[in-house]
């Protein structure tokens, strides 16, 4: 589901290229997401510990969002 | 997950009566099958009127309603009874029903619940989502397996969620699955741990915290845990401390359980294996 609304910050310095993958999200699809971003970033090439902390970082920043945020607007 | 394993506790969310009937449609098709008892307890529908829907869907229906193997109870017999929710009420009728099954001969007591009885007007309703993380700890190792039905058309969408997060299983969240036929004092773990089953995973570690005995959370099986479920493991440790907790699992999270301190705490081990 890419969101042009999403895309407004895309992309960061220094970062070529399109998102591997832009989604949004709420509690009940962070597991899906958290195993999307591990086959994109397996696929990628990111492996061993840096892959399983990619995949840490991301799903901890997800979880945040939705505890403390709770979900997007509209 | 309409065809449970004994001890598992499953959430099904849904938002259409296709998808519900589906689901339990296949549901007691398995439980016929797997010779289980079968329990249905249905609000929504009346008891007759889920027993026309099944029968049409499920060959072997009435003949197994009529040999006692599956019964169809509205939640007014069960969870409502009484005009109110009652846990303690709850546990107890279940016992009964559990021991029924056995002399019975059955192997097992699959259960699915219609949750839509679980409305905000409903005394006791507020003790629901303690019930529900219990339920996740006292079915593990039972001859039980439940499924509680969760109507979105009805709840909430964060009601939902809680009481998802209080299942370890949920269709297309986080899967944790638990044995504990290892040995007292060892609870072996499988799957995933995220915030969709964190409140399951917290109440089936709460018992261990009390133990004399040495513990053993062999986690080794555990694909990916969050930083909330690290902190449950260590939390449990810390809580044990002057008492031997082993904690097994893959070398990610043992780092993940070495990063926010879980190796300070008192008599713990964290052995890293690899599942």
């Amino acid at each position: 589901m890419a969101d042009e609304d999403a895309l407004d910050i895309w992309p960061p310095p220094g970062v070529t290229g399109p998102p591997l993958l832009s989604e949004k999200f709420d509690r009940r699809i962070i597991t899906g997401i958290r195993h999307s971003v591990g086959a994109i970033a397996s696929a990628a090439g990111l492996a061993g510990q840096r892959l399983d902390d990619f995949i840490l970082a991301v799903n901890e920043m997800m979880t945040n969002a939705v505890r403390y945020a709770g979900g997007w607007a509209g | 997950m309409t065809s449970p394993e004994l001890g598992e506790h499953i959430s099904f969310p849904f938002d259409s009566d296709a998808a519900t009937l589906s689901f339990t449609a296949g549901f007691v098709a398995n439980g016929i099958r797997r010779h289980h008892r079968v329990v249905l307890i249905t609000h929504a529908l009346a008891p007759a009127d889920l027993h026309a829907l099944l029968a049409a869907r499920v060959p072997a229906f009435a003949a197994a309603v009529d040999a006692g193997q599956v019964l169809v109870l509205p939640a007014t017999a069960a969870q409502l009874l009484g005009g109110s929710f009652d846990p303690d009420r709850m546990v107890t009728d279940f016992d009964v029903l559990i021991a029924r099954t056995r002399q019975d001969g059955y192997a097992g007591l699959w259960v699915s619940a219609d949750m839509s009885w679980a409305t905000p007007d409903v005394p006791g309703v507020e003790r629901l989502f303690d019930f529900e993380a219990a339920s996740s700890a006292r079915l593990v190792g039972g001859p039980v397996a439940a499924v509680c039905q969760y109507d979105r058309r009805l709840f909430d969408a964060a009601f939902v969620d809680q009481a998802c997060a209080r299942h370890p299983l949920t269709p297309g969240q986080a899967p944790l699955r638990f044995a504990a036929n290892a040995g007292p004092g060892v609870l072996v773990m499988s799957g995933e741990a995220d915030l969709t089953n964190r409140e399951a995973l917290a109440a089936v570690l709460d018992p261990l915290a009390g133990m004399e005995d040495d513990v053993t959370v062999d986690a080794a099986a555990v694909r990916f845990a969050d930083a909330g479920a690290a902190q449950l493991l260590a939390r449990l440790a810390w809580r044990r401390a002057g008492r031997r907790t082993e904690i097994r699992c893959s070398p990610a999270i043992e780092r993940l359980l070495r990063a926010i301190g879980a190796d300070n705490v008192a008599q713990v081990t964290i052995e890293p294996a690899y599942g």
